[in-house]
């Protein structure tokens, strides 16, 4: 076994906004880290089928989840700028359908102002920023966004990959083992410095020069029995068989199957799928922001959805939340897309006129709260990151470097920074160039850009060129272009093409 | 880049069947016309690879390769990315500006032929998962036509339509398994690949069709996403799989 490239310092299961922002973060210090990912490519659980908005902020403020959204929110200009991800502050409007409900928003207005910025606005305040919503008055939280969900945690995976991460995927952990690394003479043989230590790796805080200790290891360290300072030996499942790898930090992104990564060392959560259907419509202009109704009562598991719009300006009206059996239930219903048209219909005077589209995710739900946490030592939880999971990516990375950066100073370690490399940020559209997608005008070039960029499934294509996404009808043309790169058709699933030469 | 600038009395944007057709009609009243031919093909070039298809349409297809052929002097390979009146004056009188990536185009009229093409899955009323396997008519065509094999076992879906008998014999021929069904509601079944299908409609209330390919087709739009404005002939009003009415709708422009 090719031991020496297979040890690192941090091991993070899931590629999804989670796990790829944590990479991202974690790729700015001297550690070695890998992540890894049973699907083909990025963000292809419950990030793609989310619904992409940055919210304003989460219900209680004072929850795990409500201040990462807060301050993920914050953060999240910043984290447009450095990965060059589109981002646009469109801003939440909850609107009020009756005087009473107005009176309730005047109400509660100076409790959220102590958190975040709000106005309040009356009927033609309204009528001016929205003139298709017919309301009493309502409450604007400008901080409210938007993002394309699988472009930012792209960006956040090539960023991570620039600066060092390695990415395996269609690898599963099938198994994740405690091992006592107890000599200090086995620690030599796995940590070779001179092969890994270019990488980084942790060094000892007090004697940076000690560096024969590899990686992953260091003096003071050296006598802790597993209990004490475990390693985790994890076994990876891939079409060329099993592999294992040694990692002194596993951290569990893996979304909905969070619950069966943390089992393997002996944690229990529980995931429940809830699924979140999306109506999107052809209308663009329909209108500019965030828009739902104030509910006069919090609903009890979600935030009820609203009137979306997308990056590209699209119309969503969704999610809503149904409880599903199976984690890969993302099919949409009848009765649901009825639902959904009927229920978010109500804010509006006219109605948008096309539904091209439906689709659906699954939230991976842990209980109320997002469950960050270290069951054991060495292991960290990320589980149960449900809304709003992707408004508290970039919180979320932060606290986990917290986490781990205690975690080494009671070793008497530090974690160092290392200098790190800018994604080149392609600034404009280039001009001059022919469309092949004529919806979102977007060229051949572009699509072989995103390719090379490491799209892997016409999925990646999709989300990060738009291309195919609204007609559909260069489809054929960006398959072609997908098999002369070298592409397999596929879509985000593992093994089934969608078209193949005999 | 410099843009090149070009004048001419009449732009067809559109070089499919009704651009084609209706460029040679104004070519042989003798008005100078060019034609935008973008990097998308037109519908014949798709139709003329396929066996059953092309012999259905040979009448088209034969048509359009000859006018072609005598226009091709006239056609420029660009996508036209908008069309305006001069100084943005309404009256018709007023020349029309028009862009594309590489020209800055003058003319005296634009005729926008462009055509249509395949209504989506939600209009379809196709829902459930979306795994590899379900097409649009129009795209299951131009795979096939570019040597692709989009399946084993087929399920049309949609409107009793001409095409869809004709697809069904090709897609025969070609050894496909292929199964026709009417109704309102799909619902498709599988993860990774389609495996089967769930009819609602008229005629019953639930059925499972076994498959691993669905292809829809339950009418056409008019395809314009650039919203170019000028005069519309052609497929972008017939919104059809007949030429004949294609035909029609270009020849009851009057000059």
């Amino acid at each position: 076994m090719k031991i020496k490239n297979q040890i690192f310092d941090v091991t993070i299961i899931g590629a999804g906004v989670t796990g790829c922002f944590i990479a991202k973060e974690l790729s700015k210090y001297k550690l070695r880290v890998l992540v890894v990912e049973k699907e083909p490519t990025v963000a292809m659980g419950p990030t793609k089928g989310c619904s992409g908005i940055i919210h304003a902020f989460q219900l209680p403020f004072g929850s795990l989840k409500g201040k990462l959204c807060l301050e993920g929110n914050k953060l999240m200009d910043e984290e447009a700028k450095e990965l060059g991800f589109r981002f646009k502050r469109v801003g939440l409007l909850l609107i009020c359908k009756s005087f009473l409900s107005s009176l309730v928003a005047r109400i509660v207005k100076p409790y959220f102002s102590r958190y975040l910025e709000v106005r309040y606005l009356g009927e033609e305040e309204i009528k001016e920023l929205e003139p298709n919503v017919e309301a009493k008055g309502g409450l604007l939280f400008p901080s409210g966004g938007v993002v394309n969900p699988v472009e930012m945690t792209f960006k956040a995976k090539l960023f991570a990959e620039l600066n060092g991460v390695e990415f395996r995927f269609e690898s599963k952990v099938v198994g994740i083992d405690v091992i006592d690394v107890v000599d200090a003479s086995d620690i030599g043989n796995i940590g070779d410095v001179s092969e890994v230590g270019e990488v980084g790796g942790v060094t000892d805080s007090t004697d940076a020069m000690d560096t024969t200790m590899g990686t992953v290891m260091d003096t003071t360290d050296t006598r802790d029995t597993a209990d004490e300072n475990p390693y985790f030996e994890v076994t990876l499942e891939s079409e060329e068989g099993e592999e294992k790898i040694i990692s002194r930090y596993v951290i569990n992104c893996a979304g909905l199957y969070a619950d069966e990564i943390a089992a393997m060392v002996g944690d229990k959560i529980k995931i429940i799928p809830g699924k979140g259907s999306h109506v999107v419509f052809e209308d663009k202009d329909f209108s500019y922001h965030l828009i739902a109704v104030l509910p006069l009562m919090p609903e009890r598991k979600t935030k009820g959805g609203g009137s979306l719009v997308t990056i590209d300006g699209n119309l969503i009206w969704g999610p809503n939340l149904v409880d599903v059996e199976n984690k890969e239930d993302r099919s949409v219903k009848k009765e649901e897309v009825d639902a959904l048209i009927k229920k978010h219909s109500k804010p509006f005077k006219k109605l948008p006129e096309k539904a091209v589209s439906v689709y659906a995710g699954v939230r991976a739900i842990a209980g109320k709260d997002f469950i960050i946490n270290s069951p054991i030592k060495n292991f960290i939880n990320v589980a149960g990151i449900q809304s709003p999971g992707l408004t508290a990516a970039p919180a979320i990375a932060r606290l986990v470097v917290r986490i781990l950066k205690e975690s080494l100073e009671k070793k008497g370690l530090r974690l160092e920074k290392k200098e790190e490399k800018s994604l080149k940020l392609i600034s404009s559209r280039e001009q001059n160039v022919e469309p092949i997608c004529h919806c979102r005008n977007v060229s051949s070039d572009e699509i072989c850009r995103i390719i090379s960029d490491g799209a892997g499934t016409l999925d990646d294509v999709k989300h990060l060129t738009g291309a195919t996404m609204e007609c559909g009808r260069c489809l054929p043309a960006v398959l072609q272009i997908m098999e002369e790169k070298g592409l397999p058709l596929r879509k985000d699933t593992c093994k089934s093409f969608i078209a193949w030469r005999d | 880049m410099s843009l090149k600038s070009i004048e001419t009395e009449a732009l067809v944007v559109g070089a499919g069947y009704s651009g084609v057709l209706l460029s040679s009609i104004l070519a042989e009243r003798g008005v100078d016309v060019l034609i935008a031919k973008s990097s998308l093909e037109s519908e014949i070039e798709v139709f003329l690879r396929l066996e059953v298809l092309s012999s259905y349409y040979s009448e088209f297809i034969e048509e359009y390769r000859e006018l072609l052929a005598q226009l091709r002097p006239r056609v420029l390979k660009t996508t036209i990315l908008k069309t305006e009146r001069e100084n943005g004056e309404e009256t018709e009188r007023a020349r029309w500006k028009v862009e594309s990536p590489h020209y800055r185009i003058t003319a005296d009229e634009v005729f926008i032929c462009t055509g249509c093409y395949d209504k989506r899955v939600f209009p379809c009323g196709v829902l459930g998962m979306r795994p590899a396997g379900t097409f649009s008519l129009q795209n299951a065509l131009e795979l096939i036509s570019k040597g692709y094999r989009i399946g084993r076992r087929v399920l049309l879906f949609g409107e009793r339509t001409k095409i869809f008998e004709i697809v069904e014999e090709m897609l025969k021929k070609l050894k496909y398994e292929c199964e026709f069904v009417e109704g309102e509601y799909a619902e498709v079944l599988g993860r990774e690949r389609v495996e089967g299908v769930v009819v609602e409609g008229e005629k019953f209330e639930r059925e499972k069709f076994e498959c691993d390919t669905l292809i829809y087709f339950c009418g056409r739009e008019s395809f314009n996403p650039f919203r170019l404005e000028g005069v519309k002939a052609g497929n972008i009003n017939a919104k059809t799989y007949d030429y004949e009415e294609v035909r029609r709708d270009v020849l009851r422009l009057k000059f």
